[in-house]
């Protein structure tokens, strides 16, 4: 019996991803704030941490205006000078 | 009754094969049609909503596409957050699945193109902790074409049309958005309304014109999405007046756990049953009147919303008052409360909020033949 698949193609992300660093030796750190709460406490710890272990620079905290929809550009410029941004926290 | 063999497949799950000159992906299965058969195959690919599904057969799906008039292979919309691209063949397949009747397929692709405009914000919908879920409200002719029902019960089972085809668009999102519990859904309890939620408008039992028509949509049929919580209900079975009975919608609004609360500009959908609009309408209220009420009753102290909520995100007209008694309006604008008729006898109507970052969208159905042509 043949079935036609109900999930459909995945369209083709144009965007590339950056390779990961191999050392974070002097790297910019920053948390992008996704407004849940007590994101910016729980992100901006690990930043600090992280920093603290491989000689990184914790150098930014930005917030966007919602957890429920993507940053604004102006805050994606923002993080444009970070190399490495913390994110993603839930509630 | 004897017992079905084990179901089996012929190829890996994850490795569809597409088919010569078909540009939609096949996968071929074990030949075996029974229930529980097909119901573990669902499983093991993750597919379905836990219900029984019907199997998506080359002929079923042909058989769902046949009178579509357009492009069966063209792109409906790319759904969040999985990136998935709806076409009408795929659309047909989640129908099959469903149980839809054949001749709806228009219906459902409206419905989805619908719900992947950008500002329904799906990824959003899909992936949020809030149990949201589209309701799907069909207007003008598909509703007696297709036999949806806009009366007694309209919200709830018994009715092939609107349990289909609710529970087709949310097997779309599930399979092509790739919003399953706990891998692109988040939501903390989920609702029943994931399942299925599709009503119709009752135009022929509403005071006032059709719906999509009062949002420009100049079209015999038409959608509306709008990605909200479960029905509130209110009921009134004794007033004469409008403003008591509105009075218990805006009672119904002004609670402070929907996402209204801390998310100032959400729409509410207020849906009359039939008995209550025509008490509204002989006092000669319009629709928008009602709307209007409504927003100027569906209010809370400002200090009630500052003592229950840190995490706001208000408008900057909801942050620039502080006097903490003054009343605060549950959203933005009243073109946000939204007024239809559905249902039937009785004096029970409801109020459907939103998840709070998202907006309606109604869109016309195309590639119906029009009544009377």
């Amino acid at each position: 019996m043949r079935l036609v698949l109900p999930e459909g193609r995945v369209r083709a992300d144009p965007a590339e991803r950056t390779p990961g660093f191999p050392v974070l030796a002097g790297r910019r750190i920053a948390v992008l704030d996704n407004g849940k709460p007590n994101a910016r406490l729980l992100m901006t710890t690990v930043a600090e941490r992280l920093a603290e272990r491989t000689s990184a620079e914790f150098t930014l905290v930005v917030a966007k205006g919602t957890a429920a929809t993507p940053a604004e550009p102006e805050i994606l410029q923002q993080l444009g000078a970070a190399d490495l941004v913390v994110t993603g926290s839930a509630d | 009754m004897s017992t079905p063999d084990p179901p089996g497949t012929t190829d890996h799950p994850g490795a569809p094969t597409a088919s010569p000159g078909d540009p939609a992906e096949l996968v071929e299965i074990a030949d075996d049609t029974g229930v529980e058969a097909f119901t573990a195959v669902c499983a093991e690919r993750g597919w379905g909503d836990g219900l029984p599904l019907v199997p998506p057969t080359e002929a079923r799906v042909r058989a769902m596409l046949d009178g579509y008039t357009g492009d069966p292979d063209a792109v409906v919309g790319v759904l969040a957050p999985r990136d998935g691209e709806a076409t009408a063949r795929t659309i047909a397949a989640n129908a099959v699945m469903a149980g839809c009747p054949p001749d709806v397929l228009p219906v459902l692709v409206a419905a989805i193109g619908a719900l992947a405009r950008p500002e329904v914000n799906l990824r959003g919908v899909q992936a949020t902790t809030h149990p949201v879920a589209p309701l799907l409200i069909v207007h003008g002719d598909p509703v007696a074409r297709h036999g949806f029902n806009a009366g007694l019960g309209t919200f709830g089972p018994g009715n092939r049309a609107n349990a289909t085809v609710g529970r087709a668009v949310r097997l779309v999102l599930m399979h092509t958005g790739g919003g399953r519990p706990g891998d692109g859904d988040a939501s903390t309890q989920g609702q029943p309304a994931k399942y299925t939620y599709c009503i119709a408008e009752n135009a022929p039992a509403s005071p006032w014109p059709a719906y999509h028509r009062s949002r420009g949509i100049d079209a015999p049929g038409a959608v509306t999405v709008h990605c909200g919580e479960n029905p509130h209900n209110f009921h009134d079975m004794e007033s004469d007046e409008p403003e008591r009975i509105l009075a218990k919608a805006a009672s119904v609004m002004t609670t402070l756990g929907t996402n209204n609360a801390p998310i100032s500009q959400g729409e509410f959908f207020v849906v009359l049953c039939p008995e209550h609009a025509a008490t509204i309408a002989r006092a000669g209220w319009s629709r928008a009147d009602v709307s209007g009420y409504l927003f100027q009753m569906a209010r809370l102290p400002a200090g009630v919303f500052h003592d229950a909520f840190d995490s706001r995100a208000w408008a900057p007209w909801m942050h620039a008052v502080h006097d903490p008694g003054e009343l605060l309006p549950m959203t933005g604008e009243p073109d946000n409360l939204r007024v239809l008729v559905a249902g039937g006898a009785g004096k029970h109507s409801c109020v459907v909020p939103s998840w709070g970052m998202t907006r309606s969208v109604t869109v016309a159905v195309d590639g119906e033949p029009v009544e009377g042509a």
